[in-house]
């Protein structure tokens, strides 16, 4: 039993020009102390799944079926209240373009410590005071710059301020929206490997969303690939890497460069993402597929496990 | 044959894009319950314009200007035979109700349309090339903007005498662009930093070519918002000025009618003389504002954050 | 392609190029921010060079450059040996039809009010080639070129009712539709997933084989740089670090900011086990002299004496590989 169980997710949204399938029928579940990393090209639903599990999905979209389960309980079936209790404090947030997420006018360490005592106001003052410098110890501020505003820090300085945010009620989901996209390649590596010493260390367990399957394969250990709203393959991280076996990731895999080994080969055939508009019955990929038959399209695809934690949507592995 | 087949299509197509636009525009607009009052009253008023031919055909003694009703030497109240009463003169009060829209669209619209052109060239132009020009340009609009229309024309009215109606819609468009081409400017502005103007400049497109071609359809929308809010404010002008007697004395405009209740003293004689000109006057401003709040709402949220409202 | 016996499209020659930034709101002080400092490098006609490094280092400027949309403060620019640096806007002009270039963004650098038509046989119509019907046919040709097939079906398509790798293929016709001899590709899939990235990487190297151009490819990525490159030039805070053949640089990289980037890539694509230098500082040194090597403050290796005061000048380590660093080699 994981700590956080998706069962058969569906998420729509209603647009001007109807129902826009967002999510198909996703499951997954996350244990303690481990992460999960879901990756997808922008559309595929990777956000979508992470708002809806923090129960924050735009007026538009709506869960069409399936259960979150954290800790047991459905989290679909929660009041508001109860669901403001656990945002931050159970389940906590870090978002795509974090940087933002900073007040510009009150010191970084002020706002952490908001953050500590509007969830938990008896805390006392010392208490706090100390929580805060080992937030910052831990995501690897320099205590001299606590006092800092936040346009006094460096892009890479910013993100960990927001992971220290995320740190501060000690939760036990992270969900991370794109952590490192806008940062440059080092300090994206830096922030990648405290990251995962954080998780390792306080058994914490994550969500990592990101478009960069490199990403992905450096924090967490399962994957989920997401391709329009599929949830198209999801094992552990060595399985997905080294013996994929859905289509799109092995043609995700195969785009992805690499300095030492065999040059990529990715097949066009000029296809795009399909309409999520008014989807096919079938798989969504097959418009890019090169090994796609005619009952892909039509027949409705059962995930295949082949193996101890290793699932695959799609009919031809079968 | 084939040929001809393929370039319709393409027609087609192209106008496609706009029709699907106004289809999306329509759907946003459809539900605001403002914006469907402002349409509605603005299909009245525009059903009287069209209407203010009819009376005069039926019988001279409805011309709204020259028309007299030889029966009556006085202001008389609404009567089978006059649905609005008849003025001091026994002319027709309801013809000139409906010769007075023909007249608040000729001035509202024509002289928006005007100020909204001169606005947008000046204030695309004066973003686009910055520098000297736009320090100039809008030094011109600041200096225009502080002087207060009304004032200038009756300034003018008193200087040249009576001014003819298309003279005074020409002064209020004159007086009129420097609001937009502020709001033109500061869009034209965040235009300007979008790469797609730096790919012109690599595809080695002119400074004529990038305004008119690149700029001036992504700042349209803007400018025809804002035109309806300038519609307002044309006709509100103008009622001003008839009122105060600079007005067309040829014309038969909603302020020329409050003119002469005030001028022949029945003002508080003669409600059904008074009111619907004013009436009038006040629908079809808020009409025009309530257009153009709800258009607004059709641009947002791309345009809205930029400039100021006037 | 024998990059050595063809013929040089493109030379910088200490190019420089500085910013004023307004240091802040309300002070007004002037910051001045260097964004090219004395960069040199040359392009073979018929390579993809490869110019790699972060955000801020002054690579899009060069970029910017090469094309005209800024100008340098001194140094020289030369298209097929003739000096282009301070030729005015209209003087210019005929050339913008040999130089092209391909923006990071193609959510940005189509205008939204231009279907797909429109905007690819702009180029055309400004530089005045050909009549309608003759440039009809050209677009086709070139969007038939970047894989946008059948290319009649996407002329009536707006940037909106585009995916983003349709839109960059859009840009790439829209830059390749002149024929010109010298694209300046800046970043053009960081906004692209993996899988998308490769398919425009791969037309990218087919244009060149096809049409015979050059390509000044701008990247943060060396392993793109690796796939894509004949040559890469390494650029940190607006210093041109180390160039050189792209297998050498890769494999053999001279200049520690250069194997930096080398650990940073992900493990995952160097296969695991490749090799790490450490050649980054945890902490950071204080600022050298203006003179000093701009990379000491974060260099594992910089030794006080030399590096804080001194510029590292070029050093050939291979034939044809370059490091701007003392300890190379």
């Amino acid at each position: 039993m994981g700590l956080l169980a998706v069962e058969g997710l569906s998420i729509g949204y209603h647009t001007e020009k109807g129902l826009l399938h967002a999510v198909e029928d996703v499951s997954f579940t996350v244990k303690r102390g481990r992460s999960l990393g879901l990756v997808g090209e922008s559309g595929c639903g990777k956000t979508t799944l992470g708002l809806a599990i923090l129960r924050l999905l735009p007026e538009n979209g709506t869960i069409l079926k399936g259960r979150i389960l954290f800790d047991g309980a459905d989290l679909l079936e929660k009041s508001d209240e109860a669901m403001r209790r656990i945002r931050w404090k159970e389940i906590s947030m870090i978002f795509q373009a974090a940087m933002n997420a900073l007040n510009p006018v009150h010191r970084v360490k002020d706002q952490i410590a908001e953050a500590i005592l509007t969830h938990e106001p008896e805390t006392p003052r010392e208490t706090v005071r100390s929580r805060v410098e080992a937030l910052f110890d831990q995501v690897g501020i320099p205590r001299s710059r606590m006092g800092d505003f936040p346009h006094q820090y460096s892009g890479g300085m910013k993100q960990r301020a927001v992971i220290a945010m995320a740190l501060a009620l000690r939760p036990r989901l992270i969900i991370a929206d794109e952590p490192t996209t806008a940062l440059d390649v080092i300090v994206q590596d830096q922030i990648l490997r405290q990251t995962r010493r954080i998780q390792e260390a306080f058994d914490i367990s994550m969500i990592v969303i990101s478009h960069d399957i490199a990403v992905v394969a450096e924090v967490c250990h399962d994957i989920g690939v997401l391709y329009a709203g599929q949830l198209v393959e999801y094992g552990d991280r060595e399985s997905v890497l080294q013996s994929p076996m859905h289509p799109y990731s092995r043609m995700l895999l195969g785009a992805f460069l690499t300095v030492g080994g065999k040059p990529p080969r990715v097949p066009d055939n000029g296809n795009d993402s399909p309409d999520l508009m008014d989807p096919a019955p079938g798989c969504r990929f097959h418009d890019r597929c090169p090994m796609a038959e005619d009952p892909c399209r039509q027949t409705p695809v059962a995930s295949v496990t082949v193996g101890r934690t290793h699932r695959v949507l799609c009919r031809r592995v079968a | 044959m084939a040929d001809g087949f393929k370039t319709r299509k393409k027609a087609l197509s192209r106008h496609g894009h706009w029709i699907e636009r106004w289809k999306e525009g329509w759907a946003i607009y459809k539900k605001n319950l403002l914006g469907r009052i402002g349409l509605a009253l603005l299909s009245i008023f525009t059903l009287m314009a069209l209407a203010s031919f009819i009376p005069p055909l039926i019988d001279p003694m409805y011309g709204p200007m020259s028309g007299v009703d030889p029966a009556i030497t006085a202001s008389t109240g609404p009567s089978a035979r006059h649905w609005l009463g008849t003025d001091f003169m026994g002319r027709d009060l309801f013809s000139q109700l409906l010769a007075g829209a023909r007249v608040a669209f000729t001035v509202g619209i024509t002289s928006a349309f005007v100020s909204i052109v001169l606005g947008t060239l000046i204030g695309m132009v004066a973003g686009y090339l910055g520098g000297w020009t736009d320090v100039f340009l809008m030094r011109a609009a600041d200096l225009i903007m502080v002087m207060p229309t009304l004032l200038v024309v009756l300034i003018l009215a008193a200087l040249f005498g009576q001014l003819n109606i298309w003279s005074i819609i020409l002064i209020i468009a004159l007086f009129r662009w420097p609001g937009v081409s502020r709001v033109i400017r500061a869009q034209t502005l965040t235009l300007k930093e979008r790469p797609f103007i730096d790919a012109a400049r690599v595809a080695g497109a002119s400074h004529v070519r990038i305004i008119f071609r690149h700029i001036m359809p992504n700042v349209l929308p803007l400018s025809f918002l804002y035109m309806t809010f300038r519609v307002t404010a044309a006709i509100n002008i103008e009622a001003a000025l008839a009122f105060l007697g600079f007005g067309d004395p040829g014309t038969v405009s909603w302020g020329m009618m409050l003119q002469w209740v005030w001028k022949t003293g029945h003002m508080f004689k003669a409600p059904y003389w008074l009111l619907p000109p004013g009436i009038c006057i006040s629908l079809i401003t808020l009409a025009f504002y309530l257009l153009g709040r709800a258009m607004d709402e059709v641009l947002d949220p791309r345009l809205r954050k930029e400039g100021e409202r006037y | 392609m024998d990059s050595k016996t063809s013929p040089e499209i493109l030379r910088l020659s200490e190019v420089t190029k500085t910013f004023r930034q307004s240091r802040s709101f309300f002070s007004g002080t002037k910051k001045i921010v260097t964004a090219l400092n004395r960069v040199s490098f040359h392009i073979h006609k018929g390579e993809i060079f490869g110019l790699i490094g972060e955000s801020g280092s002054g690579k899009s400027t060069a970029g910017r450059l090469i094309v005209h949309l800024d100008r340098p403060d001194s140094g020289k620019i030369y298209l097929n040996q003739k000096e282009i640096t301070r030729l005015p806007g209209r003087a210019f002009r005929p050339l913008r039809s040999r130089v092209q270039m391909i923006f990071q963004d193609p959510y940005q650098s189509l205008n939204p009010q231009l279907s797909v038509f429109e905007a690819v046989e702009e180029p055309l119509v400004v530089h005045g080639k050909g009549k309608r019907a003759r440039r009809e046919d050209r677009v086709v040709e070139i969007l038939d070129a970047v894989r946008l097939r059948p290319p009649e079906r996407f002329f009536y398509r707006f940037p909106h009712q585009l995916s983003g790798g349709q839109r960059q293929r859009v840009a790439i016709a829209r830059a390749m539709v002149l024929n010109p001899e010298l694209v300046v590709a800046d970043e053009p899939t960081s906004m692209l997933d993996a899988s998308i990235s490769i398919q425009i990487f791969d037309i990218l190297l087919r244009l060149r084989e096809d049409l015979d151009v050059t390509f000044l490819f701008i990247s943060h990525s060396l392993a793109a740089a690796h796939y894509l490159c004949d040559r890469i030039g390494v650029i940190f805070r607006g210093h041109l670090v180390e160039t050189g053949e792209g297998k050498a640089v890769i494999t053999r990289p001279g200049h520690p900011y250069t194997q930096a980037l080398m650990d940073a890539l992900p493990r995952f694509a160097c296969g695991e086990k490749g090799r790490r230098y450490n050649a980054l500082l945890n902490t950071r040194r204080k600022p050298p002299a203006p003179s000093g090597c701009p990379f000491y403050p974060r260099c594992a290796k910089g030794k006080a004496s030399l590096c804080s005061a001194h510029a590292p000048p070029f050093k050939e380590i291979e034939a044809g590989h370059q490091v701007a660093c003392f300890l190379a080699g």
